[in-house]
């Protein structure tokens, strides 16, 4: 007998859900309805920066506000945007079947528990407020909805991540909420038929709605995976030629075969400032290495050291070289190394074909890659730990500290004196903390030993004397910045705040030409204090030794460089050679 | 009235403290300099209740390898060579860091002020200065007696530490001062005798004169007196007086010939 009833049961559930299903208009209806929602996500997506969350995995304050009231918005239209059904026979019983749980679901799935039970609640909140037998259920069930999606997003966080927008589990999210929420509607209206006749289009609606929107953000995943995938290849392929020992031709057309296919763009330049070095793709017959850069437009951007883009529209790419030139556009990007311009990457399109940004956006991080290796390759030492410590020798926090100290002490007794230091120490700190400069003039670095011994002098009164002498021609040689003053500094530290008074310590700079290519430095103090023969210990050893190495690397000779020599006791003697190199004024480099 | 000495090789930084003090009625300034040996020759003259002491003063320990090889920490040499049984003072220390707290701790000083001095605070010192000198009569600052095992001399303007092995005798020459006299070299010192006396197992052969057991490579009496010599291992001579020759012998585990 129960057995018979159930069946029984089972069949007219069975017959009605055809029946429902048979209004098939009710089902596109809805779902026409459903595409509003989709619209909507799809405009919001491409808009607003509110989704990037998925990607970098951190949801600012803002953002959250965003959504929410994106997904309120969904919801809530979710409720308005819903077709009335008859239930049944009768005239009036009539029941909505809504797309309210997108809204919800996606908030919880997406965003957390907290967001959807916000998102529900809201939503929950207006459909209460617009009344009707379910009015207070419905808002149960719209905030639950937001709870469970919540629920699912954590747990996929804890078990399996890459399911997030998997649409498997947004269907069955959708279908557990769907099943809740009807089951707490029979439990208030104790209708069958009602249940009946609304489960399966509003299981259907809700779930296409918020399989496709989840569809929409998938592509992020994808998006970012296949970007970051093409750009380590090409560094990988790039890479395997540095490793390469062969010639800057060579190897320059062998990366622009590498871009060219990884791009797919029609050609692949190379050049230095005058130019070509290598030339791969579409006009390679009229196009080769050591032609000078003759077109206008790259020549005048290389002078000006400006990211050019002849757009192959508002300008045409003009090859002087050949009528039959196929290339029509060009992006032009710089490589800059040490912020000198040294090259341009070019990448060429033909005639007929669009340039796609992401080709641009490419070629920018390819030029910025290869002034890094360029850099690497020519500075064999490991150039990144010595760039490390060229940076922490910069800024040295006991000076300032110190400096300071002796400044509050002299405020004191002479207040104009003390202001006059406080703006010397003002000028020191911003040289030492404004980006890496790495080469100045030796006038300019001589002004600013010049203030740091104001300061020292103040500490040290009459314990110190220091002597500046230097040739005057060699005004506008280059040299790396800070250095002088670090070795002056250690004189002073190591040497002369040892000597007890009343013995004066005196510090002897001397600068000079050795030859025409040739200029060096000496530091003497008169106290000799760098090694201790006893304890074979030599007094900021280390520091000498990277400066030493930084300057082999960045003359590649080991004609340049850092010695000292110290008699203990009497006198410790820094001496370093450089190369004279006289700069004319260019944009980015220090000069007075 | 509490006697007081600021031992800071910064001028403007010792302006300042005396500045700073010098609001304070029951405070006294006896005397003020830059550096380790003066500091030791100011305590034994002025014997003050309480010293300012900073602990970067000029020189540099190469024995002792610092952080970052900035700054030595002479000052708290300077508490290595306090005389036990002597005049201590209280140790008041000031500094430009704040890393010296823990030796500082360690030490027993009276209070740590990292520089520039703010007048509150300086309070706060004063205030503990005080209470030291209220509850008992100069209560002696508890310095735990360590061995010494270097002398720090005087070498070219600079400090250099000598090791008690290098050293073959010490001498005082009077109001010319003390003398360490090594193998190859002598240095003066601003460590007294006594000092040395008490801390190392230097002894005595004469009133001026102490000597390493371990330099000693002869004993010699001198013919018709009671008075003998002590040859060093590089030749020096060291006089020994007939106060002191029994005990010399017996140190030297030597069996009197009456």
């Amino acid at each position: 007998m129960q057995t018979n009833q159930t069946i029984y049961n089972f069949k007219t559930f069975f017959e009605y859900f055809y029946q429902s299903w048979i209004n098939s208009e009710l089902i596109f209806s809805e779902l026409s309805y459903v595409c509003v929602l989709f619209a909507i996500v799809y405009l919001f997506n491409k808009y607003s920066p509110a989704f990037s969350f998925l990607v970098k995995n951190t949801l600012r304050r803002r953002d959250w506000l965003w959504l929410y009231g994106l997904f309120t918005l969904l919801s809530v239209l979710g409720t308005f945007l819903a077709i009335k059904v008859h239930v049944g026979q009768e005239a009036n019983a009539w029941a909505m079947i809504n797309i309210r749980s997108i809204g919800a679901v996606l908030a919880g799935l997406l965003g957390g528990p907290m967001l959807g039970v916000c998102v529900g609640f809201s939503a929950g909140l207006v459909r209460y407020l617009s009344g009707g037998i379910t009015a207070e259920v419905c808002f149960l069930a719209t905030t639950l909805a937001g709870l469970i999606a919540g629920v699912v997003y954590l747990l996929l966080l804890k078990f399996s991540p890459e399911e997030r927008f998997s649409w498997k589990i947004a269907f069955l999210t959708t279908l557990f909420v769907e099943a809740v929420g009807k089951v707490l509607v029979y439990w208030v209206t104790n209708d069958l038929l009602l249940i009946q006749t609304i489960t399966i289009p509003m299981l259907l609606a809700n779930s296409v709605g918020v399989i496709l929107c989840v569809g929409i953000l998938h592509d992020y995943e994808r998006l970012d995976a296949a970007l970051s995938g093409n750009a380590l290849s090409i560094a990988k392929r790039l890479a395997s030629v540095f490793k390469k020992n062969t010639s800057l031709t060579q190897s320059a057309t062998e990366l622009a075969h590498i871009i060219k296919s990884e791009t797919g763009t029609a050609a692949v330049a190379f050049t230095d400032r005058k130019k070509v070095i290598a030339f791969v793709g579409a006009g390679n017959e009229h196009h080769s290495p050591g032609d000078i850069i003759t077109n206008k437009l790259i020549k005048g951007a290389l002078d000006s050291d400006n990211t050019v883009y002849i757009d192959g529209h508002s300008e045409v790419f003009h090859c002087k070289k050949s009528a039959q030139c196929p290339l029509h556009s060009a992006h032009i990007t710089f490589i800059k190394i040490e912020d000198k311009v040294e090259g341009a990457l070019v990448l060429f399109e033909s005639k007929n074909r669009f340039f796609p940004r992401v080709n641009r956006d490419l070629a920018e991080n390819l030029a910025s890659l290869l002034a890094e290796q360029i850099l690497a390759a020519r500075y064999p030492k490991k150039l990144a730990s010595l760039q490390d410590k060229y940076l922490l020798a910069r800024v040295n926090p006991h000076f300032f500290g110190n400096a300071l100290a002796t400044i509050s002490a002299i405020t004191r007794k002479d207040t104009k004196k003390a202001r006059m230091l406080m703006g010397v120490l003002a000028e020191l700190m911003r040289e030492r903390v404004s980006p890496a400069n790495h080469f100045v003039t030796l006038k300019h670095e001589i002004e600013f030993l010049k203030k740091y011994l104001l300061i020292e002098q103040e500490r040290f009164e009459d314990r110190l004397f220091t002597i500046i002498n230097f040739d005057k021609t060699l005004d506008s040689a280059r040299m790396p910045q800070f250095i002088l003053q670090l070795i002056v500094e250690n004189a002073i530290k190591h040497g002369v705040s040892q000597l007890l008074p009343p013995a004066i310590g005196e510090v002897n700079v001397s600068i000079h030409k050795i030859n025409d290519q040739l200029m060096t430095i000496e530091i003497k103090d008169n106290v000799g204090a760098y090694h201790d023969s006893r304890t074979n210990r030599s007094l900021g050893g280390a520091g000498m030794k990277m400066v030493n190495e930084l300057i082999k690397s960045q003359f590649n000779s080991d004609l340049y460089g850092i010695e000292v020599d110290c008699k203990e006791d009497e006198y410790t003697l820094v001496t370093m050679k450089l190369p004279i190199v006289i700069e004319n004024n260019k944009k980015g480099e220090k000069n007075d | 009235m509490i006697k007081t000495l600021i031992i800071e090789d910064e001028l403007a930084a010792r302006e300042e403290l005396l500045g700073a003090l010098r609001k304070y009625d029951d405070i006294e300034v006896a005397d003020q300099c830059g550096d380790l040996f003066s500091a030791m020759k100011l305590i034994r003259q002025h014997k003050p209740d309480v010293i300012f002491l900073d602990i970067c003063l000029p020189g540099h320990d190469y024995d002792v390898p610092t952080q970052d090889e900035d700054w030595s920490e002479l000052g708290f040499t300077l508490l290595d060579y306090m005389e036990v049984d002597e005049h201590q003072p209280h140790i008041v220390i000031v500094s430009s860091y704040s890393r010296y707290t823990l030796r500082a701790f360690e030490e027993n000083v009276l209070d740590y002020l990292q520089k520039p001095v703010l007048d509150e605070r300086l309070e706060k010192t004063i205030e503990r200065i005080r209470e030291q000198f209220t509850e008992a009569e100069n209560q002696p600052a508890p310095f735990p007696d360590r061995p010494l095992e270097r002398i720090p001399v005087y070498s070219n303007n600079r400090v250099r530490f000598i090791k008690l092995e290098e050293i073959e005798y010490i001498e005082s020459r009077g109001p010319a001062g003390i003398y360490v006299v090594c193998e190859d070299k002598e240095y003066y010192t601003e460590l007294t005798l006594k000092v040395i006396q008490k801390k190392t197992t230097f002894f005595q052969t004469q009133k001026q004169f102490l000597v390493n057991p371990d330099a000693v490579l002869e004993f010699e009496r001198v013919p018709d007196t009671s008075r003998a010599t002590i040859y060093t291992h590089s030749k020096n001579k060291v006089p020994v007086s007939k106060g002191f020759k029994r005990e010399v012998m017996q140190l030297l585990g030597l069996k009197e010939e009456e």
